[in-house]
């Protein structure tokens, strides 16, 4: 009874469009009343889900990725990707990817980097005759990276949702190969459909200009540098890198950038703050929900019932990435995770699964959904800076999709690409 | 008159978060260097830090209540006929106002019951630290309040997408 409300009211708010985290709220507030737990027990535990200390890396992940990005680093990372890869096919088509994916090593927000990317090459890539349906699909499937490529504030919320017990930095070496993996797979893709196209390729580049692009590049990509190597070597917590890369980010961006005023770090805060709060409202809320679908046993119902249908390991793997990738297609990335995880590790670890692994896997279904619609985050920032309906983008994404579809197979069912890295510095 | 106190409020409300979220940066990053230099990690960091957290955590649910800009699916209700979506709205913002109301008492009388017990490193009692909630709440109930009389607008409507 309590466990039909639970869900049947659950899922009621989230149709009349309640936000994800009130409904959180109150259905857990509906549900304690009816078992007569003390409402005290909800508001301690909402307070305990965001008083954390990895979540504290959260903040500033999310402080250096928008510093860097009002520090022009897009334009650099363009550059740079352009006298590398620029020379190909398709040229434009292939530096959008592989700058999706350094800016990934630096913010890991897919949103910010399809509006930040997206607004240089899309324009840019129209111009150089690329049609636009094309531009705006590889811009928003290669912003997905971010998820992926470490470090991703969307994997220090899946350690959370874990119940403590992940390694924030093995998850962050578990997603390196998966996704350079996704990003030379969309790579090929967008060449593919570029020579089909009869895109243009950019003349080389001199050694002399590549040398320049890399001066100017590296101070931002070192942000990603200080935050993998700080963790790695054990020099650092998560969340002091994390904290280390704003301030270096501040110095690099504001300080010895004389083109870029120090006002302008009140918006950015701003806008860190608004995107923080999205996100700690979800983890405050989702924290009282998660203790009562464990407190209702509702994760081991779940995962008895549908271990009595099969116990067959890829047909469960594969249950699970049909649940995650439908999930996909109408919520947005962070409540997925705090939803799915109580219940859907559990049945992944019974089959054997690596927590970090099973991390990682859902990242990548994460990443399709920011690109599927009807509600897919990326999908619509990229149309709308192209100004395009989102019909004629899904179209062109269809190869893309393909891609990302066999890369997340391959990921799942071959452990050892997510598992090399991690275990390397075990 | 309202209005302005409202938006005055709010702007104040808002320095003051921005404000935490650039402390908060600081004393982490004073955490490293004095580790680094001194090889001496200040008890009162992590507490301060984690509260500052928890404070910017509950005023931006508040206000992004205000604004309406949380996270939902719009995909069903604006499938709806016109007039039913206009039901519904009201709906939700009655259901944001309970929880308002929920965040204001039940976080009061939890604060209350904190107040003997103290943050460790810090030398606080606990409800500062909870105190947040029920003012989280006073900012939800008192805007949507003023919103239902006409004296606040929430900004997330009218930008619905598609």
């Amino acid at each position: 009874m309590v466990i039909a409300t639970l869900i049947g009211l659950f899922l009621l708010l989230l149709i009349i469009g309640v936000p994800v985290a009130l409904a959180m709220g109150l259905t857990s507030i509906v549900v304690a009343f009816q078992l007569d737990i003390p409402m005290s027990v909800l508001v301690q535990r909402m307070v305990a889900g965001v008083n954390s200390f990895p979540l504290l890396a959260i903040p500033f992940f999310i402080l250096a990725g928008e510093i860097m990005n009002s520090g022009g680093i897009s334009q650099k990372l363009v550059r740079l990707s352009d006298v590398i890869v620029g020379r190909f096919r398709g040229g434009l088509g292939i530096v959008n990817v592989n700058t999706s994916m350094l800016f990934g090593g630096i913010s890991g927000s897919a949103l910010a980097d399809a509006s930040s990317i997206g607004s240089i090459m899309i324009p840019m890539m129209k111009k150089k005759g690329y049609d636009t349906d094309y531009s705006v699909a590889v811009t928003v499937s290669g912003a997905t990276q971010g998820i992926v490529i470490p470090p991703s504030h969307n994997m220090i919320i899946y350690a959370l949702a874990a119940g403590g017990g992940i390694s924030i930095s093995s998850l962050f070496l578990a997603g390196i190969i998966p996704g350079i993996l996704l990003g030379l797979g969309l790579m090929v893709t967008a060449y593919v459909i570029a020579v089909k196209r009869k895109y243009p390729a950019e003349k080389p580049s001199s050694f002399r200009e590549i040398l320049k692009a890399m001066r100017e590049a590296i101070p931002g990509l070192l942000t990603g540098v200080i935050i993998i190597g700080g963790i790695l070597s054990g020099i650092f917590t998560v969340t002091e890198s994390a904290a280390i890369a704003v301030a270096y980010a501040f110095l690099t961006s504001f300080v010895f950038n004389r083109d870029v005023p120090i006002s302008r770090i009140i918006p950015v805060l701003a806008q860190t703050f608004k995107t923080l709060a999205l996100v700690l409202f979800l983890i405050a809320t989702s924290s009282g929900f998660a203790w009562l679908l464990a407190l209702l046993r509702i994760p081991t119902l779940v995962s008895d019932s549908l271990l009595g249908l099969t116990d067959n390991p890829i047909l469960i793997t594969l249950f699970i990435i049909i649940i995650l990738l439908f999930l996909g297609t109408i919520l947005d990335v962070a409540p997925i995770i705090l939803i799915t995880t109580p219940i859907l590790l559990p049945i992944a670890t019974s089959i054997g699964m690596d927590p970090i692994h099973y991390g990682i896997v859902m990242m990548i279904c994460m990443a399709i959904g920011l690109v599927t619609p009807p509600v897919g985050g990326a999908l619509f920032v990229g149309s709308a800076i192209g100004k395009i309906p989102v019909e004629r983008v899904i179209k062109s994404l269809l190869p893309f999709y393909l891609c990302m579809i066999v890369i997340l197979l391959l990921v799942a069912f071959v452990p050892q690409i997510t598992m090399v890295v991690p275990n390397l510095f075990q | 008159m309202v209005e302005k106190a409202l938006i005055k409020a709010r702007k104040i409300t808002e320095s003051l978060v921005l404000a935490m979220i650039a402390i908060m940066t600081l004393i982490i990053c004073y955490q490293v260097v004095s580790r680094f230099a001194f090889n001496y990690t200040p008890p009162w960091i992590q507490p301060l830090s984690l509260l500052l957290m928890v404070w910017i955590g509950f005023i931006g649910l508040a206000i992004g209540i205000q604004d309406n800009t949380h996270i939902k699916i719009n995909l069903f209700v604006s499938k709806m006929p016109e007039r039913l979506q206009k039901v519904i709205r009201a709906l939700q913002r009655i259901l944001a106002f309970v929880f308002g109301v929920f965040m204001l008492i039940e976080g009061s009388k939890f604060s209350y019951s904190m107040k003997d017990s103290s943050i460790s490193g810090i030398n606080t009692p606990s409800a500062v630290l909870y105190v947040v909630v029920p003012i989280a709440g006073l900012l939800v109930t008192i805007y949507l309040l003023f919103e239902c009389f006409g004296k606040w607008k929430a900004i997330g409507d009218e930008e619905v997408e598609e």
